[in-house]
């Protein structure tokens, strides 16, 4: 059995479903992020979790115990709130301790671990100070510290960091990971930052309407998304719908109708029938600009939007019947495109994924 | 209009808008009590109008006689122990409103705002029914044999205590509600989760939190006891003549000594104000509220 497990969770507000669950199951250690946009039904399963809610339907296990209508203090979990939900009357040492003192725990044992505890997220000596005298990354580990210090079976995120500037999100997204790794605690992890749960989890969630629309690991997830609202969902920009209308196995292009009056030649590698209605997925760092023609399966375009990253050009390129955004890694200023010019863009089998409706 | 003119006038338009409340806390305020001040100085004879004149008789005789002293006590103790059996009901029914899922909701908020619509001596009077030598709970001993012979609960410090706790707690519990609203539900949580039961997170959490809020109550409610005459006039009996309220309406209203009446509102003004502002300063000198208002305030 695994160290998680859920089974059939359903959970609904007045008659609309909220959380509808068949099976999801984390291993010990892992970290597993659920991802979706708001609605998606992320939220109303951790808090089913916690204990917060009671699902319609369905069970929870947690290491071999049924927790699903155990009382939210007996399930052992531990929960970081996106607002943090320090204790303000609380020093930062009676904050972090507040979970060790329903253990039957000596006084010399809970001041070694509120200790341990605080030097684990940089911020030994802090004892005594209070919640409001801190900068709101530094209450975002006392409120992870709260929640590990007592050892729980699971650690629950609750977009932690979404009120984070976005460079002390960026610092934080390293530090939670050590932290995780160095505990090796299972951790679930809420957001709706796609950023977020590929860099930090072992395995993705992409949750939609209440139900898991995709599992995998993030690399996974970003390079084979199975559905159209996935890829969107991941930040694939480039989302195209037609119909496939002659193939050319040889050659390996198909010819696809966008719309009655237009058509797009479309490297494939798996076979597509005639008369399919597909969508193309294709990545816009995968996209090839060049002056000159190198294949005759090169398609004429024109820029019609440019801007500088700093680490790499994005353009977008005008087809005569659709706009594709592109992503062109090459840092040469002198060598980059502007509005208006004519270019040529390579697809390649590789940078594009064939989904069937 | 020049820039100056202008920004003088966008600097000072607060002025403008505190005036009518200013005028109006003058006129029916401030005026009258100038009144009252002057009147407690004047020198009171029996059968004579009030003549001007400046003398510190009043306050002598209130100070020197025994029986005013005890009045002020009983009643400043009257509303401490109101106060504090008030808040031990409201508590929990405004902790009930404002933080559970508890399914008639609306109905007690009803329930609580309902009495306001009765007049207070339409109040005293059911009670009054209720309490009454022939009244429900009477009858109700008696007959499950628990008194031998109807007690007296009107017209005793009893009746008094229970129709100004009565009075009170949908005050003090709606005045409640607020304050312990605004305590996030995630700290409930948080602590729910850390291993709390529900009423360690009473304890350790939602109490703590709610001083502030119960502080300001209680002042309201305080203030609201010991200026209350009504209630002890008709059915505190002989007990009922202790309260200071009902001492101060008999100077006025029967021996028509203007000029006393109007020295014990003075020192019931004062000593109520010390009372408030020392228990809210030791109530702030504690840490929760010196941290919570501290928060507030930022």
């Amino acid at each position: 059995m695994p160290f998680v497990e859920i089974r059939r969770l359903k959970k609904s507000f007045r008659n609309v479903v909220a959380a509808d669950i068949d099976q999801l199951s984390m291993e010990e250690g892992e970290f597993v992020s659920l991802l979706g946009p708001s609605g998606c039904g992320k939220t109303t399963t951790l808090r089913c979790i916690a204990g917060s809610l009671e699902p319609d339907s369905g069970s929870i296990f947690v290491k071999g115990r049924e927790i699903t209508h155990m009382p939210i203090h007996k399930r052992r979990l531990g929960l970081v709130f996106q607002d943090y939900a320090l204790f303000p009357h609380m020093t930062l040492f009676d904050n972090v301790a507040y979970g060790l003192r329903y253990q039957n725990r000596t006084k010399s044992e809970i001041r070694k671990k509120v200790t341990e505890s605080l030097e684990l997220v940089g911020l030994a000596g802090f004892e005594d100070r209070y919640p409001h005298q801190l900068s709101g990354g530094q209450q975002q580990r006392v409120a992870f510290a709260r929640s590990v210090v007592y050892e729980p079976d699971v650690l629950l995120l609750d977009e932690p960091l979404s009120n984070l500037d976005f460079k002390l999100r960026k610092a934080m997204r390293f530090e939670l990971k050590r932290m995780q790794r160095q505990l090796k605690i299972t951790t679930l992890f809420v957001t709706h930052d796609q950023q977020e749960a590929l860099s930090l989890s072992d395995r993705v969630v992409v949750m939609n309407e209440g139900r898991v629309e995709q599992v995998g690991t993030p690399n996974d997830i970003y390079e084979n998304p199975l559905s159209v609202f996935v890829a969107d969902f991941i930040g694939s920009t480039n989302i195209i719908k037609g119909v496939a209308a002659s193939c050319d196995s040889d050659r390996g292009v198909c010819t696809v109708r966008l719309s009655s009056s237009s058509a797009l030649p479309i490297p494939f590698r798996e076979p597509i029938n005639v008369g399919e209605e597909v969508s193309f997925i294709i990545k816009p760092e995968k996209i090839d600009l060049r002056k000159t023609r190198k294949l005759d399966t090169d398609i004429h375009a024109k820029i019609s939007g440019a801007s500088y990253l700093g680490s790499a050009f994005n353009y977008e390129v005008d087809l005569g019947n659709l706009r594709l955004e592109v992503l062109d890694s090459q840092t040469d200023y002198k060598k980059r495109y502007e509005i208006g010019d004519s270019v040529l863009i390579a697809l390649s089998p590789d940078g594009i994924k064939i989904l069937r409706r | 209009m020049n820039t100056g003119l202008r920004n003088y006038l966008k600097r000072h338009l607060y002025l403008l808008l505190l005036t009518p409340p200013l005028m109006v806390l003058t006129i029916f305020l401030l005026v009258p009590l100038g009144i009252l001040l002057q009147y407690s100085f004047i020198a009171y004879t029996p059968g004579q109008a009030m003549k001007s004149g400046f003398t510190l008789a009043n306050y002598a005789r209130f100070m020197t006689d025994s029986y005013y002293l005890t009045g002020l006590l009983i009643t400043l103790l009257t509303g401490l122990v109101v106060v504090t059996i008030t808040l031990l009901f409201a508590y929990p029914v405004a902790y009930l409103y404002a933080k559970t899922r508890f399914k008639y909701r609306g109905i007690l908020l009803i329930m609580l705002l309902s009495p306001f619509y009765t007049n207070i001596i339409i109040k005293i009077f059911g009670w009054m029914v209720i309490l009454g030598r022939q009244g429900m709970v009477n009858k109700l001993l008696v007959q499950y044999q628990l008194l031998d012979r109807p007690f007296e609960f009107l017209y005793s410090y009893i009746g008094v205590m229970v129709i100004m706790v009565y009075v009170h707690v949908p005050m003090m519990a709606l005045l409640l509600i607020g304050p312990i609203q605004n305590i996030k539900d995630s700290l409930i949580e948080s602590a729910r989760i850390c291993g709390s039961t529900t009423l360690g997170v009473i304890r350790n959490i939602v109490l703590p939190l709610s001083i502030p809020g119960i502080l300001s109550g209680s002042i309201i409610v305080y203030t609201s006891v010991i200026a209350a005459f009504i209630i002890p006039l008709l059915v505190g009996g002989d007990w009922g003549k202790r309260f200071i309220s009902v001492m101060m309406y008999t100077h006025m209203s029967v021996t028509q000594n203007w000029a006393f009446a109007s020295t014990i509102a003075m020192i019931l003004i004062v000593t109520s104000l010390t009372v408030i502002v020392v228990t809210s300063r030791i109530v702030k000198s504690m840490k929760v509220g010196v941290l919570i208002s501290e928060k507030f305030a930022r």
